[in-house]
C-alpha cells in the first residue's frame, strides 16, 4: 500500500509562465528507497517542496496516506509525519548536534520520557557518538552534519524521509556510509525514503528511480 | 518550556546584542521611573494640597459691568451720573451675607462690617486712612466697596465682627492683646479692643471710654469701653507703614450694627457701613454652583465672585510645570527608546532569518516562533525595568526635588521682575504654606507659598506602570517580527539565503 502518492500534480514558477511540473502521478510505499533524478531544472527539488508542504501545487493532489495533504496542518505535518533533509542541512548553527536533534522532538508531537536519551541513541545509530552529539554542528565535517540532519527527521520517527542531494557535498565514503543509513532505515524501519539526486552511486542503489525528464515522472 | 529554554539559549548566544538592547531599556526605565515617580507625586501633592487648601469666595463689585452699563443706558445728550448711577445698584448687606453663608457649598463664612468715624477727643496716630480689609484668610474681601452713598471720610476705622473666627489677625498671631482681654463677641455694650499705638497717644487704657461721631453729623456720637489694648506684630515695615492697624477700633457685629440702625434713621447723615465677608467653600469644585446659587438668591448682576484659587494656582505652578516636563519627558524618552528598540528588533530579525526560517521548515508554529522572540525581549526587558525601576527609585527624589526648586527660581524671578517692572506683583517668599500676609490689605498680592518639596518615591503603582511599559516596549518592538514572522514562508527565506 503507497503511503504517499501524487495525483496529476502541476507546477509552474512565474504566474504559469513557466511550466516545471506537468501532470504528475506516482505513488510511493513504505520499506523502500526512490531516488528522483533529472537535469538540473527539471523541478526535482520543487516535487521535494510540494510533497514536503513547503510549497503548494498549482493543480493536482498530494496524498499522504490517502489524505490530501493540503487538509492537513502544514506544520504538523512537517514536524511528525515527513522528515526533510535539506540540500543545506539547515541546522541550526548555533546549537549542538544533540540540541538540534532535541529541538526537532520538542516541534514534534512525539511522547518521549527521556529526549536526551533518545537524541543521543539516535545520533549514535548514525554514527556520532556523544562527544560528537555534544558539539556545535559548525565544528562538524560535513558528512557530520549531513547525519545530524538525518537523524533530526529520524528523531520524531515519521513515516516518509524526503532528502534533497543529502551525498552532493559528501565523499566517496561518506556517500556510501550515508546510503547505508538510508537503505537500512527503510529495510529495517520501515521507512518510505525518497531521494532526489544526481548521484549515479545513489541511483544504482536504491529500489526505484524515476527521471524527472520532460515534466514527466518516469518510473525506471 | 522549550520555547523558555531555546530563548535563553538565544540571549546567552547574542550577548552583545543583548546587553545593548538591554541598556537602552535601564536608561528607558529609569527615566520613565524618574518621570512617572515625579508626575505621580506631584499629582499627589497637588490634590492633596488642594484637599486642605480653604478655598474661600468673596464678593467683588464689577467696575466692568458697571462701566459698561452705565454707558450703555446713558443718551448722548445726558450727562452721566455716577453717584446717582451707583445709587442704583443694590448693596449687599450683612444680612444678605447671612443669607448666602447657609448653603450647602458653604463650610462657614466670616463676616464684618466697617465703617470711618471721627472724634473730637481722639488724636490718631497718623494721617493714614484705615483701608484694611481685616475679614477672612486676608483675601481681599468686597474689593468693590458696598456702600457708595454718603461718601464719609473718617480717621477712626470701627470693625465690628460677627464671630471671633472673622478676627483673623488675632488668631495668626499678627495682633496680639498686650492688656486686658478680647470682648465678648455677644456684646452688645460697644465694648472694643484699640492699638497700643493710639492707647498711648489718647493716654488709653483699659476700662477707658472714647468717643466717635458720625463724620456726616458731628452731633451723632457713640461711646465705646476699652477692654483691651493689642500689638500689631507684623514685621513687614512697609504694611506697618501702610496697614493703619494703629487707628483701628475693633468692636462687636452686633454693637456696630446697632449704631448703623440708629444712623440709618436719617438718611442724608447716616453711617456708610461696608460688608466684609469671607465664605469659606466645601471644594474648589463648587465655586461655579456657588455663584450661581448667589445669583438666584439675588446678588446683583454687578458683582463677581472671587476666589483665592489663584493663589493655590501659583503656588503649585512650578508642581504642574514639573509634572508637564516629567510628562514631555516620558513621552520623548518612550518615542525614543521604542524607536530604538524597533530598529534594534530588526536587525535582530535580519541577522535570524535563516533561523526563523528553519524553525518554520520544520514545523515550529508561527505563534511559536513568534512567543519566543517576545520571550527573549520580554526576559531581557525584565531584567532591565527591574535595574531601571532601582536606580530610578534611588534618584527620583533628589532629581525631583532638584527640578522642583529649579522650577520654584525661575518662577520667583519672573515675580521679581513682574513686581519691580509694575509693581504690585507677588513678593516671593520663602513662607511655610498658609502663612497669611496682609499685603492684601493694599491691593498687593499675597506672598506665593510655594510647594517646594515632593516626595518623588517609586511606589507599587509606578512600578505597574514601568511592567506596563517595558510589556508596551515589548510589544511594539517585536511587531516587526510578527509583520516578518506571519508574511514570510520559510520556503521563501532558506530559498532565499540559498
Amino acid at each position: 500500500m503507497s503511503v504517499f502518492k501524487i495525483e496529476k500534480l502541476c507546477y509552474s514558477y512565474d504566474n504559469g509562465k513557466k511550466l516545471v511540473l506537468d501532470n504528475i502521478n506516482y505513488e510511493f510505499e513504505k520499506g523502500k528507497t526512490y531516488a528522483i533524478m533529472g537535469k538540473s531544472g527539471t523541478g526535482k527539488t520543487t516535487l521535494l517542496s510540494l510533497m514536503s508542504g513547503l510549497d503548494v501545487p498549482m493543480s493536482g493532489k498530494i496524498l499522504y496516506n490517502d489524505i490530501d495533504i493540503s487538509k492537513i496542518n502544514e506544520n504538523k505535518y512537517r514536524s511528525n509525519h515527513v522528515g526533510v533533509i535539506f540540500q543545506s542541512l539547515n541546522l541550526l548553527p548555533h546549537l549542538t548536534a544533540l540540541e538540534n536533534v532535541e529541538l526537532s522532538m520538542d516541534i514534534s508531537d512525539i511522547k518521549i520520557k527521556n529526549k536526551k536519551e533518545h537524541a543521543l541513541k539516535i545520533l549514535a545509530k548514525v554514527g556520532l557518538d556523544e562527544e560528537k552529539a555534544n558539539r556545535r554542528v559548525l565544528r562538524l565535517s560535513g558528512g557530520e552534519q549531513q547525519r545530524v540532519a538525518i537523524a533530526r527527521t529520524l528523531s520524531y520517527n515519521p513515516d516518509v524521509i524526503l532528502a534533497d542531494e543529502p551525498t552532493g557535498n559528501l565523499d566517496a565514503v561518506n556517500e556510501k556510509q550515508v546510503l547505508d543509513i538510508f537503505k537500512d532505515l527503510a529495510k529495517n524501519d520501515n521507512k518510505c525514503v525518497i531521494i532526489v539526486t544526481h548521484s549515479e552511486n545513489i541511483s544504482n542503489e536504491v529500489d526505484t528511480v524515476y527521471n524527472l525528464e520532460k515534466q514527466i515522472l518516469n518510473n525506471n | 518550556m522549550y520555547i523558555i529554554k531555546n530563548a535563553f539559549k538565544s540571549i546567552t548566544r547574542s550577548k552583545i546584542r543583548n546587553v545593548l538592547i538591554g541598556i537602552i531599556i535601564v536608561v528607558v526605565a529609569t527615566a520613565s521611573c524618574i518621570a512617572l515617580s515625579i508626575k505621580n507625586a506631584a499629582n499627589e501633592v497637588e490634590q492633596s494640597y488642594l484637599d486642605s487648601y480653604n478655598v474661600t469666595a468673596q464678593l467683588s463689585l464689577d467696575r466692568g459691568a458697571l462701566r459698561n452699563n452705565a454707558k450703555s443706558s446713558t443718551t448722548t445728550t445726558e450727562t452721566f451720573d455716577p453717584k446717582a448711577f451707583m445709587s442704583n445698584v443694590k448693596n449687599v448687606s450683612a444680612e444678605n451675607i447671612m443669607i448666602y453663608g447657609v448653603s450647602d457649598y458653604v463650610k462657614s463664612y466670616l463676616l464684618s462690617i466697617q465703617t470711618n468715624m471721627d472724634s473730637t477727643t481722639l488724636t490718631k496716630v497718623s494721617d493714614t486712612v484705615a483701608t484694611t480689609n481685616t475679614t477672612g484668610n486676608g483675601g481681599p474681601q468686597m474689593q468693590g466697596r458696598v456702600e457708595f452713598t454718603n461718601a464719609s471720610s473718617g480717621d477712626f476705622k470701627v470693625i465690628g465682627y460677627k464671630t471671633l473666627d472673622s478676627m483673623t489677625q488675632f488668631i495668626n498671631s499678627t495682633y496680639k492683646i498686650t492688656s486686658g482681654s478680647m470682648f465678648s463677641i455677644d456684646s452688645t455694650n460697644n465694648s472694643c479692643v484699640i492699638s497700643v499705638e493710639l492707647a498711648e497717644k489718647n493716654n488709653l487704657a483699659v476700662g477707658s471710654t472714647l468717643v466717635l461721631n458720625n463724620p456726616n453729623s458731628a452731633a451723632e456720637s457713640y461711646t465705646f469701653t476699652v477692654t483691651g489694648i493689642y500689638e500689631d506684630t507684623s514685621t513687614d515695615s512697609e504694611f506697618s507703614m501702610f496697614s493703619g492697624s494703629s487707628n483701628q477700633i475693633l468692636t462687636t457685629y452686633t454693637s456696630l450694627n446697632s449704631i448703623a440702625t440708629t444712623s440709618n434713621l436719617v438718611e442724608s447723615t447716616k453711617l456708610n457701613i461696608q460688608t466684609n465677608a469671607t465664605f469659606n467653600l466645601v471644594s474648589a469644585d463648587v465655586v461655579d454652583a456657588f455663584t450661581a446659587q448667589l445669583k438666584t438668591k439675588g446678588l446683583s448682576e454687578y458683582y463677581t465672585v472671587t476666589t483665592n484659587l489663584e493663589s493655590f494656582n501659583q503656588s503649585i505652578a512650578p508642581l504642574e510645570n514639573l509634572s508637564s516636563f516629567a510628562t514631555t519627558f516620558l513621552i520623548i524618552v518612550l518615542l525614543i527608546g521604542g524607536s530604538i528598540l524597533v530598529i534594534l528588533n530588526m536587525l535582530n530579525i535580519r541577522e535570524r532569518k535563516y533561523e526563523i526560517g528553519v524553525l518554520r521548515a520544520i514545523g515550529m508554529k508561527k505563534h511559536i516562533v513568534l512567543s519566543q522572540f517576545v520571550i527573549e525581549l520580554l526576559m531581557v526587558t525584565s531584567i532591565s525595568i527591574i535595574l531601571g525601576g532601582v536606580i530610578g527609585s534611588v534618584a527620583s527624589v533628589p532629581i525631583a526635588n532638584n527640578m522642583l526648586q529649579s522650577e520654584i527660581s525661575s518662577q520667583e524671578t519672573t515675580q521679581t521682575e513682574v513686581s519691580n517692572n509694575f509693581g504690585g506683583g507677588p513678593s516671593p517668599t520663602n513662607a511655610t504654606q498658609g502663612k497669611n500676609t496682609m499685603m492684601r490689605a493694599f491691593g498687593k498680592s499675597a506672598n506665593v507659598d510655594y510647594v517646594d518639596k515632593i516626595n518623588a518615591v517609586v511606589d507599587v503603582k509606578i512600578l505597574l506602570q514601568l511592567g506596563l511599559i517595558g510589556l508596551v516596549l515589548t510589544i511594539v518592538s517585536s511587531s516587526i517580527s510578527m509583520i516578518f514572522i506571519s508574511r514570510y514562508t520559510p520556503l521563501k527565506i532558506l530559498s532565499n539565503r540559498t
